[in-house]
């Protein structure tokens, strides 16, 4: 359904006929129905896995945004219309602590080889493989080289050294607002993983496992609050209704020196078509909490899943994501993501993934509370950060949320 | 002295429609302008009236992402609706003008209600029983949606309508030995499209531009135009797709164009003729 | 008209509202005395996450894992919970101790309906009403105001010319809303055109989204330039029917232009005006696709795009479904002066 980017297109019209061939050779028949996000790497594989499209066999790809709700729902119901689903470390939780997914042993068994499975891409919930892993990912700190090496700083590696370097930047008027930061957005998602970001730098936690009631509102939690109050000084005014897109925005057009931004957006911002910042954006991990602490960041990963209540058959749905996860495919879109699988080269941004893991960052927590305490922090921080109530106020309502969310999903009582 | 002062009087007026025009055209303008620039000057920090153009977001949109199956949908599901509607709301807004019990009233004061209602009550309900009974992402599931949706404002501005045209014409006919069905096709059938090209105009913006429910009971290449809008928002996007978002609203907004430069004319006749004397 | 021709006539219509309309609201009240969710027990689970370059991760950490049947499924548990999802929608408790105090000591009346305000406010569903009903009550008159003014000025011009002045003023209306709201926002972006040209002319940078106040305002000028035109074909519409004699003679007798607007044009469109505002009040009540484009629901949420979020967002049916009935309230008593004046005129026809 929707094929490569624009600037590809070219390139695409050249090689379609090697496309066209490439081998497909899915056993089974039937329809597989593909329910996915929609960024570039997810854009490419769908499009791949549409390559195995012949009469006897439909593959449809629905790319949305939306695409969280509409899981939730299909995967709840009695038969779910989509056969195979992208998810992250973030989505899969919920699906999997209410046994929704197919585990994936014996089919990854049968077409280990076939399909060349790399064990680092399998992702496993005690014995059962439940997802299929294809990239990593995390928010980094992107910032202007020039910019920096003009007032002689260093890149941030601390809130404290970053708050420093936005005191100096806040008069150079080449640039108007030192940092950027998603703090707003539809659904207050961007808003809360902010606050995740730099709560779990500094040392909180979301919930206490053994009981499940929430901990975020805790000293550690205000003060993780306060440093995104401290930020939005140095951010636009307009900051609260600001997602990734509008970051993206202001740093391709130069308009400021630093932001939190997923690693994977740098090749947009190297785009002379998309930016007039080329060539000048490093990327870094981004600032700890505390000296010497993790980074603020988590880290991610994307795989597919299968759900149990599936219409079509799980072994066609697996071989059509299968070819789309081969190694050529990685070779062919290298830079387009950081891929799992042990064929991909890395380059100058991807380090600062890497850099961010080696530091300590945690894998975004994979239960499904977190996802619940993520959504209640987003929607009730903003108060503070619109400065309309104490940062205590705002994480107390958050917590009461996340409670009755909590209590309504069966994990409190 | 009269003739200034209609002078002045014209000024003003003339002024303020302009000052009107202008704004009523200026984000469409600047929308359709941007949408051909590459997203590097489309957002730039100082915006130009002229930069170079490019038809790529097009090419992309509607080649690339298949925009047109989209199209499709829409024509399919929007043409449906209004012939639907208008079949179904035409026999209930005449049966309401020409009826004078209690019951008729009740009806009116119903659809009043639900046609305050916001559309998402309604999906709250939708959701899991489409989804638990199967029937997702078909186009008739869509289109009887919404034409129900549309069935109180249809019924309401079609008996304002239908009442305007004396009752004297079809009682005539009923004299003259036709039954109720006969005499509607016979005598008022004839008479009603101005009221019913305005009242099928509203069905259509509503079917056309419907993006809550498109969104959530359509999937993968059977979704709306509108509702393939929504795939180029959200968190992840980048300034290229962000561009190819414009390019797909520009080219949802031109078909809306053609419609009411072909009908702006009817519409006027059709409210004029009574539709709107509820 | 009999009685039985009636149902005849009607029954599909009928039969369309009451299945899908009717009947969903019904369903609504059924969901919203449940709750549902998978019977899950905590348990140790490890799991294995891939990092960089071949590398995994494994991590032990006690999980909420389904508790299985004897087939090995999921066991759904659908829980009668009364009014509960009702009473933490509405927030009712909270709406009544927020009037009970304490108070700040100090302070005099104004002070202590400040601080229930706040209170309140503070609430989702209260402070998503506080900004739908502010929206109605601005757009309302305005948009009255604006489309009476341009269908006068339209009804001036020449003949020849007022169809394109139609055709550019249903634009705002006609166009799919999601579309226009987006093309509003990105005007007003940091570095959208308004703000640059606002800035060029010398008034510097304004931030419209950067507060309560002016957010509001812009929803509501989207909402009136969204509006206007409805108001304005209807009138227009209206004015064509207006018949000649009165507005001649009362030019014979001196009438200024003002006073000819006053004391015939107007009592003309009153039926029209009337109309205009039923519906729009029921429109903006609404109210969704600026608040979902303009992502700024910190300082102006709205109990349609309240109940999306819930729905869709946080998936969860059943809060969802007592946001929706709290709307319908909120639809049904805003109505009422409505139907009473329908109630009345269908008395004086029959």
């Amino acid at each position: 359904m929707f094929r490569i980017k624009a600037t590809f297109v070219a390139i695409m019209f050249a090689t379609l006929p090697a496309l066209a061939n490439a081998q497909c050779n899915v056993n089974g028949s039937g329809e597989v129905n593909v329910l996915s996000n929609f960024f570039d790497a997810l854009e490419i594989l769908a499009n791949t896995m549409e390559e195995c499209e012949r009469d006897d066999l439909k593959v449809d790809a629905k790319l949305t945004t939306t695409h969280q709700e509409e899981r939730e729902v299909a995967f709840a119901a009695s038969t779910s219309p989509y056969d195979l689903s992208a998810v992250a470390n973030f989505s899969i939780t919920s699906h999997q602590a209410n046994g929704e997914l197919l585990p994936l042993n014996d089919l990854v068994e049968k077409y280990r080889e076939e399909g060349q499975i790399e064990d680092q891409m399998l992702i496993r919930f005690g014995d059962d493989i439940m997802a299929v892993a294809f990239m990593a990912n995390a928010q980094v700190l992107f910032y202007r080289t020039d910019i920096l090496e003009k007032h002689n700083l260093d890149v941030p590696t601390t809130w404290d050294e970053m708050f420093a370097a936005a005191e100096v930047l806040m008069s150079d008027d080449e640039i108007d607002y030192p940092y950027g930061a998603a703090f707003g957005g539809p659904g207050n998602w961007e808003r809360g993983n902010e606050f995740v970001n730099i709560l779990f730098s500094n040392g909180g936690r979301l919930f206490d496992p053994e009981t499940s009631e929430a901990a975020f509102n805790s000293p550690e939690g205000i003060e993780a609050l306060e440093i995104m109050g401290r930020l939005t000084q140095y951010m636009s005014p307009n900051a609260l209704s600001h997602d990734f897109g509008n970051v993206n925005q202001q740093l391709s057009q130069g308009e400021i020196a630093m932001a939190i931004q997923w690693q994977n957006e740098a090749a947009g911002v190297e785009d002379p078509n998309e930016s007039t910042v080329v060539g000048k954006i490093g990327l870094a991990p981004a600032p700890a909490a505390k000296d010497g602490g993790a980074p603020s960041s988590l880290f991610w990963w994307d795989g597919y899943v299968i759900p149990k209540n599936l219409d079509g058959d799980p072994e066609v749905a697996f071989q059509v994501m299968l070819h789309a996860l081969r190694p050529e495919v990685v070779e062919q879109h290298n830079d387009v993501a950081l891929w799992l699988r042990s064929n991909y080269q890395s380059n100058k941004f991807t380090k600062s993934v890497n850099d961010t893991i080696m530091l300590g960052a945690p894998p975004f927590p994979m239960n499904p509370q977190s996802g619940l305490a993520h959504s209640a922090i987003g929607n009730n921080i903003g108060d503070f950060l619109a400065g309309k109530e104490s940062a205590a106020q705002s994480l107390a309502d958050a917590e009461a949320e996340y409670t009755k969310a909590a209590r309504d999903a069966g994990y409190l009582n | 002295m009269r003739k200034r002062k209609s002078f002045f009087l014209t000024a003003i007026t003339n002024s303020g429609l302009g000052l009107w025009l202008f704004l009523a055209m200026f984000p469409f303008f600047w929308m359709f302008l941007i949408s051909l620039r590459t997203p590097v000057d489309a957002f730039s920090s100082n915006p130009t009236l002229f930069a170079p153009v490019t038809f790529k977001h097009y090419f992309h949109v509607w080649f690339v992402d298949e925009f047109w199956r989209y199209g499709i949908n829409t024509a399919i599901v929007t043409l449906a609706t209004v012939a639907v509607s208008l079949t179904v709301g035409c026999l209930a807004g005449y049966a309401l003008a020409r009826y004078g019990g209690r019951m008729g009233f009740w009806l009116l004061v119903a659809a009043l209600v639900f046609r305050a209602l916001p559309h998402v009550v309604l999906l709250t309900a939708y959701k899991p029983i489409f989804y638990e009974m199967g029937l997702w992402s078909r186009y008739e599931i869509l289109i009887i949606v919404l034409v129900a949706i549309n069935q109180p404002f249809t019924i309401w501005m079609l008996r304002a309508f239908f009442r305007s045209i004396p009752k004297e014409l079809d009682e005539a006919a009923m004299i003259d030995g036709c039954t109720r069905w006969k005499a509607f096709r016979l005598v008022i059938i004839p008479v009603m499209w101005p009221g019913v090209i305005t009242a099928g105009l509203f069905s259509f913006i509503l079917a056309y531009n419907d993006f809550l429910i498109a969104s959530q009971l359509m999937s993968g290449d059977m979704t709306t135009m509108t509702a393939a809008l929504g795939n180029y928002m959200g968190q992840n996007r980048s300034m290229e797709r962000l561009m190819h978002g414009i390019a797909g609203s520009v080219s949802v907004t031109i078909p809306l164009l053609f419609l009411i430069l072909v009908f702006q004319k009817q519409i006027v006749e059709g409210m004029t003729a009574g539709a709107v004397k509820g | 008209m009999k009685a039985k021709t009636f149902l005849a006539f009607v029954a599909p219509s009928v039969a369309s509202m009451l299945l899908l309309i009717a009947l969903p609201l019904v369903g609504v009240v059924f969901l919203s005395v449940y709750q549902s969710y998978v019977k899950t027990e905590l348990r140790e689970v490890t799991t294995e996450v891939p990092l960089f370059g071949g590398q995994t991760r494994e991590v032990t950490r006690t999980v909420p894992q389904p508790v299985l049947d004897d087939n090995g499924d999921a066991i759904f548990i659908w829980e009668y919970v009364g009014g509960r999802n009702l009473r933490e929608a509405s927030e009712i408790e909270g709406v009544v101790e927020a009037f009970k105090g304490p108070f700040p000591q100090d302070e005099g009346l104004g002070g202590k309906l400040n601080h229930v305000y706040k209170r309140i406010s503070n609430y989702d569903f209260w402070s998503a009403l506080e900004f739908t009903l502010l929206y109605t009550f601005f757009t309302t008159p305005a948009i009255l105001i604006i489309g009476l003014g341009v269908a006068l000025a339209v009804n001036r011009v020449t003949e020849g010319l007022r169809g394109s002045l139609v055709f550019i003023s249903l634009l705002p209306m006609i166009v799919t809303p999601i579309v226009s709201s987006s093309a509003i926002f990105w005007m007003f972006l940091d570095n959208g055109i308004v703000s640059v040209i606002l800035k060029q002319l010398g008034f510097g940078q304004i931030y419209f989204l950067s507060n309560q106040i002016s957010t509001r305002i812009l929803i509501i000028l989207y909402g009136i330039w969204f509006a206007a035109p409805f108001a304005f074909i209807i009138l227009y519409a209206g004015l064509q029917t207006m018949p000649r004699d009165p507005l001649e003679s009362a030019m014979i007798d001196g009438a200024n232009a003002w006073q000819r607007l006053r004391y015939v044009i107007i009592p003309h469109l009153t039926p029209l005006l009337a109309v205009i505002t039923m519906i729009h009040v029921m429109d903006a009540y609404r109210v969704f696709e600026p608040i979902l484009v303009f992502g700024t629901s910190v300082y102006a949420n709205s109990v349609q795009y309240l109940t999306y979020f819930v729905l869709g967002v946080q998936d969860n049916i059943h809060k969802a479904a007592a946001y929706s009935i709290l709307t319908i309230i909120g639809v049904v008593i805003l109505l009422i002066p409505i139907l009473r004046h329908t109630f009345k005129e269908q008395k004086a026809i029959n």
